[in-house]
């Protein structure tokens, strides 16, 4: 854990985990570039509404009974309303939770050595393949960055648009999402409410 | 989510030039039928662009003559109750129209949502009802065979896939749905468990199933309008159905009695063995045409077994005799002999007596025959457009019951328009069993099992549908 000063408004903020890439102001609603020890001003944005939620940021708990603690959520804009992805310390590693008209994801295998040529061709229906493994996408759509809070170790500025892609391939879901500067692709199974408990929060 | 009712989704602008649509129809040539037919379609006023029940404009004019039953189902919107340990809410409602039917061929999903967080989709067909949830596959590959899909290892024919076409919507649904959108369907068992995929443009949907029977469903969320209408629906039902097999196996003792009785029976021998002849092809002239008639007495006989069905058959025996391209009329009488003797007396040796007792047979006040049978024998050849066609009848049945046992005699008179061999024609004569009787009670039996049957299937006290449970 490390001890920072927000660079717009002097508020301390704290950094939690060393792979996070942006970090939100909780006071001013600046959102901070981490780049070591230098915090650089991306941008100032309206905090999120509060929306009913089992997750809130700097909470804790188990998931299907491993360990987790909220870093920081992203929000998207789509045809379908809002959905967060709460970007989670989950048993020791990162994994990303989405949560979405009270369904639950969660996202724990991050696939880094993969990469994605092209992404506009696709479309729901078609296999390729990612990285050795044959994926089948079930929906394909674009979102809108809504805004963010807490850590962050996937970022683009609201208001970009990304294509975001679920997908499955070997009994698990798969997550894509795309946008002019980040790729992030996610392997993880949907949750069930019972499989969550949250005993703590800040 | 979204949330709607039909008339919010309805959009009837035509595509090209944003033109109002409207009803319309036109004439097809139906392959099946082998005629035309009439076929709606959607028809642009203004540019007269026309959209076939494969394109969503179609939907968007004539959904709704696809959901005038859609408020008869067990579902509604706010149904609650717990599946298989998960609490459900239903919150939304859609209907599919199979799109390759002219007619109304529509399947219901019902979506509900857990406080889990997972939905759970019934759907509801035919009365029958399946609750899906989502399912990730091991492996999936929709496009890589042109004929087929394949699914964790099995491999469904492209063909068994079918269309489906939004026409309605109601509630909250997890996407925004839109008439006349499109759906690519395929229903299949995997090692006994049902899986169902939807392929729209946009998404594809991967749901594992099991039915669920509307007992469960009235259990599951406690409906208790229903529950004595499904009792009482199902108990009559069970009713029927025993009745059924009590007629069922009735058929098959009928089935089997009728045809013990064909191949039961026993002959009546002795019947040509003496024969009295009183002419052979004479000659005689009706109606300007000369033909040729014969008269011949066959017996006496023993006829035994009073008040038994009797079959006679008389027949042409071509190993005698060819019938070809002619025609012959035959007259049998059954004659008892005590009838007879009285009648003759003395002269039942006299040959010419008894020539001019059957040439006058007709005009006797009192009948001396006691059962008659009349036939034409006959053989036809020739051409028409088919090319040649040959048909004939060489033989003649009939059934009767013996009033009475004892000697009997047959006499057979023959008409050809050419002389023929009057041995060509033999008679036979045999007790039957009443294999009909057991037919017309087979018959009776298979009308109630029939009856029964479809009631077991349809009775029904609920305003929804409901297959066999």
């Amino acid at each position: 854990m490390e001890s920072r000063i927000c660079t717009s408004c002097g508020a301390p903020l704290v950094i939690r985990n060393r792979f996070s890439k942006v970090l939100v102001c909780d006071y001013c609603g600046t959102h901070l570039k981490i780049d070591g020890d230098t915090l650089t001003i991306s941008g100032r944005f309206p905090k999120l509404a509060g929306f009913p939620s089992l997750f809130s940021t700097g909470a804790s708990g188990t998931i299907l009974g491993k360990s987790f603690s909220i870093l920081g959520r992203m929000r998207y804009r789509y045809d379908g309303g809002y959905f967060d992805e709460w970007f989670l310390d989950f048993d020791g590693g990162n994994a990303w939770l989405t949560e979405d008209e009270g369904t639950y994801t969660l996202y724990s295998d991050l696939m880094e050595s993969v990469d994605i040529s092209e992404i506009e061709p696709l479309r729901a229906g078609q296999n390729f393949l990612l990285g050795e493994k044959k994926v089948m996408i079930k929906e394909k759509g674009r979102a809108v960055v809504d805004g963010g809070e807490g850590e962050l170790y996937f970022y683009v500025k609201p208001g970009t648009g990304i294509t975001y892609i679920d997908a499955v391939s070997e009994g698990k879901k798969v997550a894509i999402e795309y946008s002019d500067e980040e790729i992030e692709i996610f392997s993880g199974r949907p949750l069930m409410k019972r499989d969550i408990v949250v005993s703590g929060g800040e | 989510m979204s949330t709607g009712k039909n008339d919010k989704m309805n959009a009837s602008e035509c595509p090209s030039c944003g033109g109002n649509l409207t009803r319309s129809s036109k004439s097809i040539y139906d392959e099946d039928e082998e005629e035309d037919i009439e076929v709606p379609l959607a028809l642009c006023v203004q540019c007269g662009a026309e959209y076939d029940q494969h394109t969503g404009e179609f939907y968007s004019i004539f959904a709704d003559d696809y959901t005038y039953d859609v408020d008869s189902s067990i579902f509604s919107l706010g149904l609650k109750g717990e599946l298989n340990g998960t609490e459900y809410e239903i919150i939304g409602h859609i209907r599919y129209q199979e799109e390759d039917e002219y007619e109304k061929s529509t399947w219901d999903e019902w979506v509900a949502v857990s406080s889990e967080g997972t939905f759970c989709y019934f759907v509801e067909e035919e009365g029958s009802v399946f609750s899906y949830t989502d399912y990730i596959p091991e492996s999936i590959d929709l496009e890589s065979n042109p004929e087929k899909i394949e699914f964790e290892g099995k491999y469904i024919d492209r063909e068994e896939g079918y269309g489906g076409r939004l026409v309605y919507a109601e509630g909250e649904l997890p996407w925004q749905p839109e008439i006349g959108e499109y759906s690519l369907c395929f229903d299949f068992k995997k090692d006994g468990v049902h899986y169902s995929i939807e392929q729209s443009e946009d998404e594809v949907s991967i749901t594992k199933g099991e039915r669920v029977t509307y007992g469960e469903l009235i259990r599951i969320f406690n409906i208790e309008e229903y529950k004595d209408a499904y009792e009482s629906t199902v108990n009559k039902r069970k009713n029927f159905r025993n009745r059924g097999r009590v007629y069922k196996l009735g058929l098959l003792v009928s089935i089997l009695l009728s045809f013990y009785s064909c191949f039961s029976s026993k002959p009546v021998n002795g019947i040509m063995n003496q024969r009295k002849v009183f002419a052979v092809n004479s000659p005689m002239i009706e109606d300007n045409k000369v033909m040729y008639r014969s008269q011949v007495l066959y017996g006496p006989f023993d006829v035994t077994d009073t008040g038994s069905l009797h079959a006679i058959k008389v027949r042409v025996d071509e190993s005698i005799q060819r019938l070809t391209r002619e025609w012959q009329s035959f007259r049998l009488m059954l004659i008892g002999k005590d009838r007879f003797e009285n009648r003759a007396g003395e002269k039942m040796t006299d040959p010419a007596y008894l020539s001019t007792l059957f040439k006058t047979i007709d005009s006797l006040e009192e009948p001396l025959e006691s059962y008659t049978v009349e036939g034409d024998f006959w053989d036809e050849d020739g051409y028409d457009s088919d090319g040649y066609w040959h048909e004939s009848d060489l033989s003649a049945e009939s059934d009767f019951v013996i009033d009475s046992d004892g000697k009997y005699y047959f006499y057979l008179e023959l008409y050809s328009q050419k002389p023929r061999n009057h041995e060509a024609v033999v008679i036979s004569m045999s007790k039957v069993m009443g294999y009909r009787y057991f037919i017309v009670i087979a018959v009776i039996f298979l009308i109630l099992w029939a009856i029964n049957s479809v009631r077991s299937r349809f009775y029904n006290e609920l305003p929804f549908e409901m297959f066999r449970e």
